[in-house]
This record gives structure tokens, sequence and C-alpha cells, in this order.
């Protein structure tokens, strides 16, 4: 289990001080607070024996060790606590990093709820076993072997006798948490079968309303709902015992102590005082005997937890910076040469595609869904790398440039628009945060959304997504758009970047935007034949094969795909006429 | 960057907590129940310390004052003295125990004599000064010792009492020391016997107290759970449209969980940890009211403690959770589009975000830690001092006879008890807080109220189908209408398809006469009915759509045919067989009973149409509206659907948003919209011949497929 935490080692190591301080105040504040029952006990004692005179001094004696004790708390507290978190905050950055160097073919096999879990859940029982979980353990130990020497020392067989009933609770707590185990785990099915069926009414909610069936869906909720408290109460059986059956087996040892210790008390060989320090010592192991199983269970979780962020940590990322990789910022025409791709081994995605795109030209590329437009544009990019020797940027393989290099000349609005929860103008400076005012104003006006942001609240300033205004498609691409013109990029990409704008709109956009690229490289896939018809020369791509290519009009006139989806379009654009 | 919707909220909404209180109702009897248990399992608690007060003042370290018979006899014929009050003087005779002109009582008797009054009757001489050992009904061994030691006892033969001093016991041999108290030990081990009954009393009504509890706790979260779905699925297509389903989720599933925590954990514990504070100051005071005021005074700083502490800790408390979350919003996000990130060349960038971000967190949870890390100590310091100040106390007290060992003990048990609660108080605040916090959020969603009106009783039943828009007019967001002043009618059993291009408002009529949505201007009329008027389920079972992309739910094929009616296993496959979705269901590894989530994954779209539309043979509705999938489907499963279908009109009124030549050929009437309006209408061979919009559309795409 110990291996687990080997990673992290480092950070112990640059902790080390907080450590021992924390550590050193823990275990001084330890001590301290074993003496105060046998200065209660002597106390009471004193008083026993009618002798005042000590008390004055015993007591304050008692209230500065108190006080000594406090500060001591106060050491090991944000000492120990302190370094659980820097290194729950260091953890996170490191798997944050890491992250942010995994390629798309890491997404696709983890999802994104699952890395949540561990930079959260995780991270957090890391946390508790480097803070709460090694001071108890310490604590614990330290604790249970002073005060049990002290008991067996000082008060001989009784002091056998009456933490007998305490390993009873460690055993309980272990052993009642085997119980519990399936019982949560059930627990836990339950209420997913809640989140499920709930999540299942809400995507069905159409099909329920127009059979008029929500009550069905209603009675079986209340069923599983019914399940979900059975199975809590089925928990709640055993958990319910835990606390009061600990509470009474550390009353057990109370109990032993009044029975025998009051003999004793009778007998003459026990004092008052040395009673009332064995009871206040029989409170003191309760904790650690209490805690044992819950300390266990932390550092077990934790070594999960740091098997889980190591798994993360430990994976190579698969596109990288090939060692020697050019430095200079690509520039020059875009060349395919013969690219042959696929995801695995059987499916051919992309083959023997050849194109050159020359500076200060436009390519449009036609295509069916699932014709390989869109893995096109993640090779160009290296989202996903292609083979060595099939993509160039001025007669350079783009493999052997330095990624971060490439990247900086792309400018990509790809299919999915992804746009982040926070202001227009943030998203839109994304790919050059040191965009003038000017530059945004421009690229605003350019992607045609100088109309939309008079509707929201605060204009360029109103945060979208998911804790802000919803945005409709179109306007989601739009902003994608301006944030791809922002940089002003050598090489733009727009992947089916306008199928959610009408088409007038689309007109306006592309008259506009061909209008600022002419001396630079745009590649344009769409659905649309009057956008294609914006671009130097187009491709029609069919089942990941380069199937036609030319021009616009020679494409039209040249029957096949382009001409049939061109007469069918035409179609609405005479109705678009009949408005 | 805002982030209003993880913004924790704060302030104790008493209204909120009212509301929440108010699910306690219907369990009135359980709730009342539980608490008897509480208070029982705390009173029972708290009697523990005092049986431990009793065995040692009582049994291990009992003594006697002797006073004299006639003194206390003279104060009790007198009326009382100035230093025997007549109720005392009477009850020393009634208690005590008469040997040779002395009566031995129990000190306790004589606790309200103060120092100076001790000190007059010693020097009058009717209080001795030493402590006396009274035994009564000595056995034979004991009887022994008393007989050869006869110098050191006051004998009474005729009713068995003997006294000596304690210095005196205490010299004699320990044998003989046992012999004489030999009933000491026998009331020492019933008084153990009492502790463990107790404890079995704390044990059992503890757990009977947190089972109840949680009892409660679950009915009262199902039917928060069932209350909020059932208002939820009533609530219109337009409000579930708006709100995400994860949301929905996380309120029904999640919030309603911290609820739980409201009734389960905190609720409870503070109860718990405000009856047993009350009760601890209640057995003080019962014990000794000097040393129960020191105690008392202890409270006025820890409460002074507690105000200056709460608002640093509750503000430090909302930063760390507002943080986190911060954190955890940032995260998720740029995992979810880390591939934009990557393309923009956004890493380092967003490296120092997120350590900024990081490290905010951490600065405010070392701020809480620092906070904590001085109350809880000093709430400890509190505890020490008051339990140094009280022995401090307590000896004065004891020296001049005034107290028993026993109260001492019992004070430090009693206020260790005290301390207990007050140490995690804050957190327990918090955990409150973040319940109601969560009740807030779910009776916003209960409170906010947006469904269609289902006010009329009018059913079905006599309808036959006829469909007649007047003048519709509609649009889903303000300012962009999608139907435009539509009016057509269709008779019984006709079938009328609807072609038009995308966004001409053909998916919409489908939504109106199944009343997702009510037009904004105009009728919809069903025989001659508005169905405004008709009730809204009777109307849905009248009219059905089949939709584009069909949704099957995750039970079995069977179930997704029924949906939940409870139809014969045979009209089932009658209706799959009609559809022709019988044959492909009975290849599935379980036939009718394969689970869609299991084994029935991999469905082709045309066979989960091919389901759909047994769903609808099966519910017999009079109306059906068919929104055709635009998806491409191979030729095969085309023919298979295109049997279906015709099983599926037959003897209904229906409306098909076609795509497919083979659709549109079976129906009866063609419409063809536009932008909201009715373009063209006729048959096939009238459009064909109008030569119109219709006529370009079938040459252009339809004239191949033929």
């Amino acid at each position: 289990m110990l291996k687990e935490f080997r990673t992290l080692k480092p950070y112990l190591i640059s902790y080390r001080w907080l450590y021992i301080r924390g550590l050193s105040f823990l275990v001084l504040t330890d001590a301290g607070q074993i003496l105060i029952p046998r200065l209660m006990g002597k106390s009471v004692d004193l008083i026993a024996n009618g002798n005042k005179s000590g008390i004055g001094k015993l007591t304050l004696t008692i209230v500065v060790l108190a006080i000594l004790i406090a500060v001591g708390r106060y050491g090991w507290r944000s000492y120990i606590l302190g370094a659980a978190r820097r290194i729950e905050n260091d953890l996170r950055i490191c798997l944050y990093d890491k992250l942010l160097l995994l390629s798309e073919a890491f997404y696709k096999k983890r999802k994104v709820g699952d890395l949540m879990a561990r930079a959260t859940n995780d991270v957090r029982s890391i946390r508790m076993a480097t803070g709460m979980a090694l001071i108890a353990l310490v604590d614990g130990v330290f604790m249970t072997l002073v005060i049990l020497t002290a008991l067996f020392i000082g008060y001989g067989k009784l002091g056998f006798l009456i933490v007998i009933p305490l390993p009873l609770i460690t055993v309980m707590a272990i052993f009642l948490g085997r119980l519990i185990g399936p019982l949560f785990h059930k627990v836990q099915e339950n209420f997913a079968k809640i989140s499920e069926h709930v999540q299942e009414t809400f995507a069905g909610i159409r099909v329920l309303k127009s059979f008029a069936r929500e009550g069905h869906a209603l009675k079986i909720f209340s069923e599983i709902n019914m399940n979900y408290g059975h199975a809590n109460m089925a928990l709640v059986r055993f958990w319910g015992i835990l606390f009061p059956a600990m509470g009474f087996v550390a009353g057990l040892t109370i109990l032993m102590l009044l029975l025998f210790g009051g003999q004793r008390i009778i007998y003459g060989q026990l004092s008052p005082g040395d009673f009332l320090a064995a009871l206040a010592y029989l409170g003191m192991l309760l904790w650690p005997a209490m805690g044992a199983g819950w300390v266990v269970n932390m550092i077990q979780r934790g070594a999960a937890s740091m098997k889980r962020i190591s798994s993360v940590l430990d994976e190579i990322p698969d596109i990288k910076d090939l060692p020697g990789a050019l430095d200079d910022l690509p520039s020059g025409s875009l060349e395919f040469r013969s690219l042959q791709f696929s995801y695995d081994e059987r499916n051919v995605v992309l083959r023997d595609i050849s194109f050159t795109v020359g500076k200060g030209s436009s390519m449009g590329i036609l295509g069916r869904t699932g014709s390989g437009k869109t893995t096109m544009i993640r090779l160009i990019s290296r989202i996903l790398d292609p083979p060595s020797e099939s993509i160039f940027i001025g007669g350079q393989d783009i493999r052997k440039i330095k990624i971060s290099n490439l990247r900086s000349v792309l400018g990509i609005v790809p299919q999915d628009v992804f746009l982040f929860s926070e202001s227009i103008k943030d998203n839109i400076i994304f790919a050059n945060p040191d965009a003038t005012e000017e530059m945004i104003n421009q690229v605003v006006d350019t992607a045609g959304l100088s109309a939309d942001l008079s509707y929201f609240p605060d204009a360029l300033e109103t945060v979208v997504g998911e804790r802000g205004v919803t945005l409709s498609g179109g306007q989601k691409q739009r902003i994608a758009i301006a944030r791809a013109l922002v940089d002003n990029p050598e090489i733009l990409i727009l992947d089916d970047a306008l199928s959610a704008v009408d088409a007038d709109t689309e007109e306006r956009i592309l008259k506009k935007l061909f209008g600022i690229r002419r001396n630079k490289l745009t590649v344009m896939i769409s659905n649309r034949v009057s956008a294609l018809s914006y671009c130097d020369a187009c491709i029609v791509l069919e089942d990941g094969k380069v199937n036609a290519s030319g021009t616009h009009e020679e494409l039209v006139a040249g029957g096949g795909f382009y001409q049939e989806i061109a007469e069918l379009q035409k179609l609405e654009g005479i109705e678009e006429g009949n408005k | 960057m805002s982030n209003s919707a993880d913004e924790v909220k704060y302030g104790y909404s008493p209204k909120t907590m009212r509301r929440l209180l108010g699910y306690l109702k219907p369990y009135k009897f359980i709730s009342a129940l539980a608490l008897l248990a509480l208070i029982i399992a705390t009173g029972a608690e708290l009697y523990l310390p005092v049986i431990l007060k009793r065995t040692l003042d009582e049994n291990l370290l009992r003594r006697e004052n002797r006073v004299t018979l006639r003194y206390v006899k003279k104060a009790w014929e007198d009326n009382g003295t100035s230093m025997l009050a007549k109720g005392i003087a009477e009850s020393l005779m009634e208690n005590g125990v008469e040997i040779d002109g002395s009566l031995f009582v129990n000190p306790q008797l004589l606790s309200n004599l103060n120092e100076q009054d001790r000190n007059t009757a010693m020097t009058a001489g009717w209080l001795d000064s030493d402590d006396w050992y009274l035994i009564q009904n000595p056995d034979d061994a004991a009887l022994n010792v008393i007989e050869s030691n006869p110098r050191l006892f006051l004998v009474e033969s005729q009713n068995s009492s003997y006294a000596m001093r304690i210095i005196d016991r205490n010299k004699l041999p320990v044998a003989d020391q046992l012999i004489l108290r030999s009933n000491d030990i026998v009331r020492l081990k019933s008084r153990s016997l009492q502790y463990l009954l107790f404890l079995l009393g704390v044990l059992s009504f503890s757990f009977v107290q947190v089972y109840l509890a949680s009892w409660i706790g679950q009915k009262i979260m199902a039917d928060i759970r069932q209350g909020l779905l059932t208002h939820l699925v009533r609530q219109s297509l337009h409000y579930l449209g708006k709100t995400l389903i994860g949301s929905l989720v996380s309120r029904i599933a999640n919030d309603v969980e911290t609820i739980n925590e409201f009734f389960t954990n905190v609720t409870i514990s503070l109860m718990k940890d405000g009856a047993i504070m009350i009760g601890v100051f209640i057995a003080l005071f019962l014990l000794d009211s000097h040393l129960a005021l020191i105690a008392l005074a202890a409270s006025v700083p820890i409460l002074i403690l507690f105000t200056v502490f709460q608002r640093s800790m509750k503000e430090t408390f909302r930063q760390v959770r507002a943080r986190v979350s911060s954190v955890n919003a940032y995260l998720s996000e740029k995992l979810g589009g880390m591939s934009t990130v990557q393309l923009f060349n956004a890493q380092s960038r967003s490296r120092t975000e997120f350590l900024k971000k990081g490290n905010d967190l951490l600065d405010a949870e070392l701020k809480q830690i620092k906070i904590m890390a001085i109350f809880r100590p000093i709430i400890d310091l509190i505890a020490s001092i008051v339990i140094a100040l009280i022995i401090w106390y307590f000896a004065g007290l004891h020296n001049k006879g005034l107290i028993s060992l026993g109260v001492l003990i019992a004070f430090i048990e009693l206020i260790r008890k005290f301390f207990q609660p007050v140490r995690d108080i804050a957190e327990k605040f918090n955990i409150l807080q973040s319940a109601i916090t969560g009740g807030e959020r779910i009776f916003e969603m209960i409170d906010t109220v947006d469904c269609i009106k289902d006010e009329n009783s009018l059913t079905t039943e006599l309808l036959t189908g006829q469909i007649k828009f007047e003048n519709v007019h509609f649009s889903y967001v303000p300012g962009e209408p999608v139907i435009r002043g539509l009016s057509f009618q269709i008779q019984t059993g006709q079938t009328v398809a609807v072609v038009g291009a995308t966004g001409s408002g053909k998916t919409t009529i489908a939504n109106l006469i199944t009343r997702f949505w009510d037009p904004d201007a105009g009728r919809i009329l069903m025989d001659g009915r508005d169905i405004r008027n008709i009730s809204l389920s009777s109307l849905r079972q009248m009219v059905q759509p089949v939709q584009q992309d069909v949704f099957l739910f995750a039970g079995s094929v069977a179930d997704n045919i029924n949906l939940g009616l409870n139809m014969s296993k045979k009209k089932i496959i009658e209706a799959a067989q009609l559809s022709r979705a019988d044959q492909f269901v009975r290849e599935l590894p379980r036939g009718y009973d394969t689970s869609i989530s299991e084994g029935a994954g991999n469905l082709s779209a045309g066979q989960r149409q091919l389901i759909a539309f047994a769903r609808i043979i099966a519910h017999n509705p009079r109306v059906i509206i068919l929104d055709e999938a635009t998806a491409n489907i191979d030729t095969e499963t085309e023919k298979l659907l295109q049997a279906g279908v015709e099983n599926l009109l037959r003897n209904r009124t229906a409306i098909i948003v076609a795509h497919r030549l083979s659709t549109i050929k079976l129906a009866d009437r063609i419409m063809v919209l536009g932008h909201g309006i009715l373009i063209e209408e006729g048959t096939h061979e009238e459009l064909i011949q109008k030569r119109g919009v219709y006529s370009n559309l079938y040459k252009l795409q339809f004239a191949t497929d033929a």
C-alpha cells in the first residue's frame, strides 16, 4: 500500500519542515494532555486528605499546561493541515499540467466526469490521508502507547481490567464497517437509479407527454424512491447502531473502573484522585480506539486515490514535438500528399488524399456526413497525428514543426463549437489575449455579430454558456468565427462553420470574410454549394477519397454529387424567393 | 467572471426553514417518538455521572457526621435555632441513626451550614469534628471484629448499630476493614449493575432515536422527490426545454439529499447537543449550585468567542465553497473543451489561470484552517480552565466538609460532556446552511409554474378526428414567428402529407395539435371543438405523434410498446406484427423481454422506428402525426417501414411530415408549407400540373426515387 504513496514523496519532502514542526507540536501537545489527569488526580487526593495548601499551585499548573496545549494544538493544526492542503493544491495543478498535454485519443477513452472525480474526490482523499488521517495515526499511536503504559504501570492489574473493552470498539468498527460496505454500495446503486430515472424521464418527456403516460413514469419513480428508502434503512440498521454501540463499550470501560476500581478504593488500594485520573485516561483512549478503523480506511482510500491519480500522471502524451522539431513559424502553401489515415487498423477513414492550396487562395470541401472531412481538419491541426510525410505547410512536414508553432498559424472553426462560460469578448480573444479593441470590433463585424450584440444584456461582456445566456447555434458559430479570425491566422479552416446560419446571413459573412482573407490561405468545409462558390477551388470527398475536384463552375457542370446537391439547393432558393 | 449558479447564498432563511419543517407534519407522531427517545437517551446519559457520584459518596467514601441528639431534639422543639432550622432538625431525627445519645447522619443533610456555623457548632460541642463510619446489622464476621476491638466502637446493640471513627477504621488490618465493609462491596456491585442498565438504556434509546430520525428523513426525502418530479413532468416542454436535464437531475437527486442531511443529521444533532447542554446544567445545579454557577460563567466567554468567530467562520466557509466550485467549474469546462484549448495554444495561459484559482482556494482554506486552529483549542482551553477553577473552589468547600468528592468527579465528567458539542458547532451550522440552500433551490423550482393549461374535462370519446386550423399564429421565441396565419382542414380518416423546407413550420404543426405548445392566436378545432377545451390527457391519447428521433426507454421492448398500460402480451405482439417489428424483435436475445439498455442497444434507426410504430398501433389513437426520419435508411428497412406505415395509417386521421416519395404517395392530399404559411395544396397530380414549388421539388428530389 505504501508503494502507492511514492508519488507523494517529493511533496512530502518539500513540506518536510511543516510536517516536522507539526508533528513535534502534536507530540508535545499529547504529552501535555497526558499530564493533566495526573494533576487533577493529585489535586483530588490533596483535597481528600484535607491538605489545601498545594491546590492553588496545582490548579495554576493545570491552567498553564492547558494554555500550552492550546498553543500546541494551534501549531499542529495549522502546520499539518496546511501542508495537506498545499499538497492537494500541488497535486491538482500537476494533474492539470498533464491533462493539458494529453491528446484527443486520451479524452476519447476517459470521460470528463471520471477525470473530474480524480481531480476532486481523489485529490481530497489524498488530502485526508496526508492531513487528518496522519494526525489521527500519530496521535492515536502515541497516546495509546503512553496512556496504556501509564495505566499498566500506575494501576497494575486494574489497568488491564479497565481497558479490556476498548479493543472491542476497534473490532466493532471494523466488523460493522465490513457489514456496512455492501449495504452502502446498495444505497449508492439505488441512488444512481434515481438519477437515471429522472434523467430518462426528462430525456423522453416528449414521448411520455404524447402518450399521456407521465403517471406511469411517476409510478415507477415512486417504486425506485421506496427502494432507495429501504436500502437506506437497511444501512441505518447497522450504521445507526455503530455510534451508540461505541458509546456503550466506552461506558463499559467506566463500568469496569467503577466495579474493580471501586473495590480497590474500599480496600484502600486506590485513592479517589487515581480513580479520577483513570476516568480521564479512559476518555482519552476512546478516540484512538474509535478512530483506528477510520484511519486505516482513510489511508487505504488515499492509496487507492493515489493510484488513480498516478495512472493519469503516468500517461504519456502521444502527440508531442519530435526531437529536433523546427522552431520556425510555418508559412506557405498547404499540401496533402497521398494521405492515408485510419483510427484503428481495419477501417480506413481517409485514403490517398492529395491536393494543394496555395498561399492567397482558398479551397472548398464538400462531402456527406462520415466522409472524413472533419478528420482531415483534425490532422492538419495535429489534434490527431497524421502519418509522416503526408501533410506539408510551405513544403515542411507538419510533424516536424513544433506543435505550438503549427497551431499559432492556424485559425480553426470546428464543427462542434465549444465556447467557454465566459464573456463573449473573452471567448473571442481566447486566440489572442492581446487583441486590441479595434481588432475585436473588426472580427465582430466580419462574423456578422454586431446586430446580435445589441440583444445581449451586456453586449460584448455578456457571459455565455452554462452560467450565462443561452446562444443559438448560429450565434455560437459566428462567435467561433470571430475567435478564429482575431489572430488573423495564416491558415483559416472553417469546418461547416455556418451550418446553423441562414443563407442570407451566410452570404454577407462570406463576402466580408473572403475579402479580408485575400492574401491568406483558407480551407472551407460546407454543405452549401452557394458557400463553396466563394472558393478558388473545391474538392468532393466521398468515402474518404477525393472524388472530384475543380472550380465551382467546373463541378456544377460536371455532373456527380456536387451538381446533385447544387440543384437540390436551388430549390430552396426558389422557395426563399417565394417568401 | 460571475458564477451566480454556484454562489452560495447566505443568511438563515427562516421561511425556507419553516417550509422544510412543514414536511414533518405527516410524521408528527413518529417525530414525537423520536424526540422522546432522544430525551430519554440524553437523560440516561447524563444520569451516568450521577451514579458515579452516588457510588463514591454513599458507598466507596461513605462517612457520617456525629451530632448530639439532645441538641437536635431541642432545636426541633424550639422550632429551630439560628443554626438548625426545624425542618433540618426533623430530617436529622428521621434519617439519622441513634447510638449512645448521638445521631449519626449523612453529611449532606448538614450541607447548608457554612464554615462559620460549623466552627460554632463544633465549639458548642453538638457537632463532632471527626468523620464516622456506621455499621448496621453486621454479620458474624463483622461482629467478631467489633468484639475484638470494643474500644473503637460506639454500640447500640438493640437495633444493632455500631459506629467508629474513620481514622480508627483505617488503622485496622486490611482484612478486618474488608469484613466491616462487606455491605459497601455488595452495594458497589448493585450500583455497577445499575450503571450497566443505564448504559443499555442509552444504547437502545439512542438506536431507536437514530432509526426513527432516519426513517422520517427517508420518508420526507421520498415525499419531496415524488412531489418535485410530479410537479416537473407537468411543466410545459417550453419550460423543460430551457432547463438543463442535468440540473433537473441534480435538484431531484442531490439537493434533496442535502435536505435529508438537514433532518437526520443536523436537526437531530443540534437538538441532541442542546438537550445535553441544558441537561448538564440541570444536573450541575442539582448537584451543587455554587459550582454550577462557575460552570455557567464559562458559557459567557464561549458565547463571546462564538459571536466573534461566527462571522469570520461563516465568511471563510462561504469563500472556500465558492472557490471550490469555481475551481471545479473551471476544470470541468476546460476538460470538456480541451481540444479548443490546445488548438488555440492556450495551455500555458490556462495553466496560469488554473494555478491562480487553485492558489486562491488554498488561501481561503488556509485562512479557514487558521480560524479553526484558534477556535477549537480555545474551546478546549476554556474547558480546562473551568475544571481547574472548579477544583480550586471545591478544595475550599471540601475542607470545610461542605461538599463530597463524588460531586467533584461527577462535575468533571459532566463538564467534559458539555464541551463535546461546542467544539464542532460551527461545522454543524455550516451543514445546516447548505441544506437550507438546497431547500431554497428546490422550492424555487416547485414555485415556478409553467404548464399548458389543463382545466377542461371534455373527453375525446365521441370525437372522430377531424382537424381544423383557423388562422393559427405561433412563435417559439417572441418576434420570430414560425406559423403565420395557417388555416386548413383535414377530414376524419384522411391522410395528409406536409412538405416544405427546413424551418417552414412542419414539425410545429404536430406540436400544436398535441398541445405541447398553444398557439399565440387563432384556434385549432377537433370535430369543431377548440382543443383547449379537451382534457390534456384525453387529447394526447387521441392524437399521437411519432418523432423523427425515436426515444426508447431503458426497459424491455415490450415495456416500450406497452408504456405502462396493462396490455396483454398478445396485444403487444399483434401491434408489433402490424408494424412489422415482430420479426426482428423475435430474433433479439430475449425476444420481447430484451432490455433496450442491454441487448437491444444495437437496433438500427429503422428498427427503432418500427418499435415506435408498434407503440402507436398498440395505443390505438384516432389521429397520428408522423414526423418521418430524414436519416438515410437502407433499402431493405425502407421496404419494411413502408409496410409498417400502411398499417399505421389505416383507419386513422394522419398528418405526415414527409421526406420520402413513397410515403407522400400514400397521402390523400399534399400541403406544401413555406415560412409558416400554406403555399400549395392538392393531390399529387394536381400539384404536378400546377408546375409550382411542389413540381420542382418532385423533379429534383423525388424523381430519381420513384
